[in-house]
């Protein structure tokens, strides 16, 4: 009971702000409200006995890859000229079709998920140690391909932002007056 | 086979290969002449540790030691090819090794002055090591595989070097002709090669003394062709690979032109590194051509027709740099008709003596053309005996050697030495020997008239004479040293010395071919005092014809002042004119291959165009169908993206819930 | 109803909500933060599906969306920049139309 006097609120407040997410103009804000989100998300991986992860949700998610965003919003500086250009919603005819797909699509993932046979709830929630064994144990090879696509994301990173020096695109930098 | 104590052979090639490296991957943060100092020591410490390798192998104690041999590892595994990388030290790669290091250490040493301020002179000393690094992977890898990999690095060396000066287009396209026409005997190699490994039964062939030639010998049939035939086959085309490299006919055409690149790139591949490979070549496999009659007496024939064809070039040559090239095909024709009657001591003897003088002749060409500003039309050139008293000197040694005055010069005694084995070995007949009696005398001829046009006489133009540095004039006496006394180890029996050499390779070459040189002392005299006194008559034909006299020799299609050096044909007769073009092979080969290629392309062009792209061209059309339809899909925004991907999303999810058991 | 499942149905409503984000919004820092949201939701499925199922399994594969995130905002922030820096804005709309110009 202890679990879900957690659960409930966290789930509450992780979908409004989620919903916030994507409903605020601000990208500030926005930011805000996903690490926010992600909290939430976290206390749900706490209450469903996955502390480990609760806490590389916090730290990783919310602390490195989100704060990521919050570094390029600021650097770019683009919460004014964003307010006036992405005031414009698409209006309703355009969100008919999408709309209508999205409430499918819900619908019929929670069909499968009740369609599901039923299974027997394990008791114990996963200790840490057992986690770390199965890593390093019988997924060891995940663990090297999650290497190299960080390390790949990371000479991306890198040759993007050379990229940006080159004299194309140099003299549209940021810095170049209008 | 790692013997105790044997030294590191893989330091040889490693050594100006790290040179070069070095020049390469810092050419930036150095300068031209520190490229230069780099170089050198890499060149020496090469030549050094090749001293030191081959004093080793001579005096191993017990004295039969007759080959280092070290596999470094293995180097292709792909499925029946399969190589090593590994050196193979015997007395034949001795010699090879000693000749590229060591008259590459002279060549790299009088580059330093000459290539003094030139812009690419980084670049320059960078491929000069790689090139030395290829020609001793070619000369000591211990399989054919790894041999071939020398064999194409001297190729693209040549190339760059060639093309030194990029910004002549002329020089692209010899540089460029040089690459393909060695390109086109290195195919007949490669497919010689295979074929030999595919006979012999093995996946590659090592060179160990052509351990598998008795497999060859038993294959009895292969694809339908008999045995004997196929052993011919092969040998004809490792020959084909020889013929490229070694500018022989009919492949003969890339090395006048390659004179395009700078001067001491010329005596390097001349006299150490790229055109002897065709000797080494067939030197290296001559128990398959020994197999072989036919093959070896295509192999004279080939060095024979073309020690004459050459010889005829350069008498009527107006640039120094031309005569000199067409003397290297035609001594490296002698070369050829040595090792095709079976002499391949003697063959071997005189690459070890022409190294000397060619490279000689072409660094003092170098000092000439240096001295003079880059003039390079002998007829603008003359009386320079007194400005370059030096460079004279040396130069007429080399010309003597290659001349083969008799007795004093090293030349002599090595073209002596495979005119008598094409008169009298089992392979050898009249008509070779008479063909090389008369490119000797037409090669005196051209080597005096050489002398007497550029350093005798009047200047026949005002040049301001820029003198050579000690670093351009060492070498060449040094090589002069050599040019004059290397022939000395090998005088033969009948003059009652000791003929060092010819026993020399006996390990290598076996009974078969120590038996074939046949000695008998009156005839061997005689012949040899014959061809002495060839010598003589040539030079004294050149001094009489082209000796100083009041009158300046007048230029051929002389005009007043300067002669130009691309006169198209300088000569009144015709004939000549033929000559001074090669016997117009250029043209012979533009008219059948050049012309011929080009009818086909432009048939082949209409057909492409029509038929082949009409058929694309409809497939075009219906993926431009396709194109329309899926431009919805396709709109460059993301939301339209990601609405595709959202139907896809419901579609699968729809799927799977119809697929779910109830 | 467990809260594993439950946890399933929430992780389906922000699936959902990440892709109403991706199709709504105009502004790509917008559009990369809902795919967040949907990395995100799907971790929340797999590590629902761990508790329900009592194996390790599910949380580890939460482990390894963490460096696919990591390395999709790196590269897609850094895509962000580059196009923020050619075309003075982040309106997708507004970008596609300059392009086909």
């Amino acid at each position: 009971m202890n679990n879900l006097l957690i659960f409930y609120p966290a789930a509450v407040v992780a979908v409004i702000t989620t919903l916030m997410v994507i409903l605020t103009r601000n990208p500030v804000y926005a930011v805000i409200y996903l690490i926010l989100s992600l909290c939430g998300v976290a206390l749900v991986f706490f209450s469903l006995g996955a502390p480990f992860l609760a806490a590389l949700e916090v730290i990783v998610y919310a602390g490195a890859i989100i704060v990521l965003f919050l570094f390029v919003v600021m650097m770019l500086n683009i919460g004014r000229v964003m307010n006036e250009q992405d005031c414009l919603r698409p209006s309703r005819k355009q969100m008919i079709l999408p709309g209508f797909l999205v409430i499918v699509l819900l619908v019929e993932t929670l069909m499968c998920l009740f369609a599901a046979a039923p299974v027997n709830p394990a008791a114990s929630s996963i200790s840490t140690k057992a986690l770390g064994q199965a890593l390093y144990g019988k997924h060891y090879l995940g663990v090297l391909l999650s290497a190299l696509v960080l390390l790949i994301g990371a000479i991306g990173g890198i040759h993007l932002g050379r990229a940006s020096s080159c004299p194309d695109t140099k003299e549209r930098s940021i810095h170049a007056p209008r | 086979m790692l013997q105790h104590g044997q030294p590191i052979l893989w330091l040889i090639p490693a050594l100006p290969a790290a040179g070069a490296a070095l020049i390469f991957l810092f050419s930036k943060q150095m300068s031209g002449r520190a490229a230069g100092r780099i170089a050198c020591v890499s060149v020496t410490l090469c030549f050094g540790w090749v001293l030191f390798c081959s004093s080793l192998l001579l005096t191993w104690p017990g004295g039969n030691m007759l080959f280092f041999h070290e596999k470094i590892c293995q180097w292709l595994d792909a499925g029946p090819i399969q190589s090593d990388i590994g050196f193979y030290f015997d007395r034949i790669a001795l010699v090879f090794s000693i000749i590229v290091s060591g008259v590459g250490l002279l060549i790299h040493i009088y580059s330093c002055e000459y290539m003094d301020g030139d812009e690419g002179m980084r670049r320059y000393f960078g491929y000069m090591n790689l090139f030395v690094a290829s020609m001793l992977v070619l000369v000591m890898a211990d399989n054919a595989l790894f041999m071939f990999v020398g064999w194409e690095g001297v190729g693209a060396c040549s190339f760059f070097l060639i093309g030194h000066w990029y910004q002549k287009s002329e020089n692209c396209v010899a540089a460029q002709k040089a690459f393909l026409v060695t390109r086109l005997g290195d195919i007949f190699l490669l497919i010689g090669l295979l074929l030999c490994a595919r006979l012999a039964g093995v996946s590659y062939l090592n060179m160990s003394g052509f351990a598998q030639i008795d497999d060859m010998k038993s294959v009895a049939e292969f694809g339908g062709i008999q045995g004997s035939t196929l052993i011919t086959i092969a040998a004809l085309l490792l020959l084909g690979g020889a013929v490229g490299k070694s500018a022989q006919l009919p492949l003969q055409t890339w090395l006048p032109d390659a004179m395009a690149g700078p001067t001491p790139v010329s005596a390097l591949i001349h006299a150490a590194t790229m055109v002897t490979a065709g000797v080494y070549l067939v030197a290296r496999f001559h128990a398959l051509f020994a197999l072989s009659p036919a093959a070896m007496l295509t192999v004279a024939f080939i060095g024979a027709a073309t020690a004459l064809y050459a010889a005829t070039c350069a008498i009527v040559q107006t640039d120094i740099k031309r005569i000199l090239a067409y003397s290297t095909i035609s001594q490296i024709g002698f070369m050829v008709l040595g090792l095709g009657v079976g002499a391949f001591s003697p063959g071997i003897f005189h690459f070890f003596t022409h190294a000397f003088y060619k490279a000689l002749l072409f660094l003092a060409a170098g000092a000439v053309i240096h001295a003079l500003h880059g003039e390079q039309n002998i007829f603008n050139m003359g009386g320079l005996k007194q400005p370059l008293k030096g460079i004279y000197l040396a130069f007429l040694a080399g010309a003597a050697s290659l001349a083969g005055i008799p007795f004093i010069t090293a030349g002599f005694w090595s073209k002596d030495a495979i005119l008598w084995s094409a008169l009298t070995t089992r392979y050898g007949n009249a008509g070779l020997y008479a063909a090389g009696l008369a490119t000797a005398l037409l090669t005196s001829i051209y080597s005096f008239r050489l002398v007497c046009i550029v350093f005798f006489g009047n200047p026949r133009k005002e040049h301001h004479i820029h003198p050579p540095g000690p670093l351009l004039s060492w070498p060449l006496y040094i090589l002069a040293f050599f040019a004059i006394v290397a022939g000395f180890i090998n005088i033969p029996a009948v003059f009652g010395a000791h003929p060092a050499w010819e026993h020399f390779f006996t390990p290598v070459f076996g009974e078969d071919q120590a038996e074939s040189l046949v000695h008998s002392s009156g005839y061997e005299i005689t012949a040899t005092l014959g061809s002495g006194a060839l010598a003589i008559i040539g030079a004294l034909i050149a001094w009489r014809l082209y000796a100083p006299k009041r009158e300046p020799i007048p230029a051929p299609a002389s005009e007043i002042g300067s002669v130009l050096t691309e006169t198209p044909s300088p000569y009144r007769s015709s004939l000549a004119n033929d000559l001074f073009h090669g016997w117009r092979f250029d043209a012979l080969y533009d008219a059948l291959f050049v012309r011929t290629f080009r009818i086909a392309a432009a048939v082949l062009g209409w057909f492409d165009r029509t038929i082949v792209d009409g058929i694309f061209e409809l497939a075009a059309a219906i993926v431009r169908g396709f194109n329309t339809l899926f431009l919805f899909f396709q709109n460059s925004r993301i939301p339209r993206y990601a609405l595709v991907m959202l139907a896809g999303a419901v579609v699968i999810t729809t799927i799977v819930i119809m697929s779910i058991p109830r | 109803m467990l809260p594993a499942e439950q946890a399933l149905i929430l992780a389906a409503i922000l699936f959902v909500t990440g892709v109403i984000g991706v199709i709504v919004r105009r502004n790509l820092i917008f559009v990369l933060m809902s795919v967040e949201i949907m990395f995100n939701a799907a971790g929340l499925a797999f590590v629902a599906g761990s508790a329900l199922h009592g194996q390790p399994d599910g949380q580890i594969f939460f482990i390894f969306i963490l460096p696919v995130a990591a390395a999709e905002v790196a590269i897609g922030l850094a895509l962000a920049v580059l196009v923020f820096q050619k075309y003075r804005t982040l309106d997708l709309w507004t970008i596609a139309r300059s392009r086909e110009e």
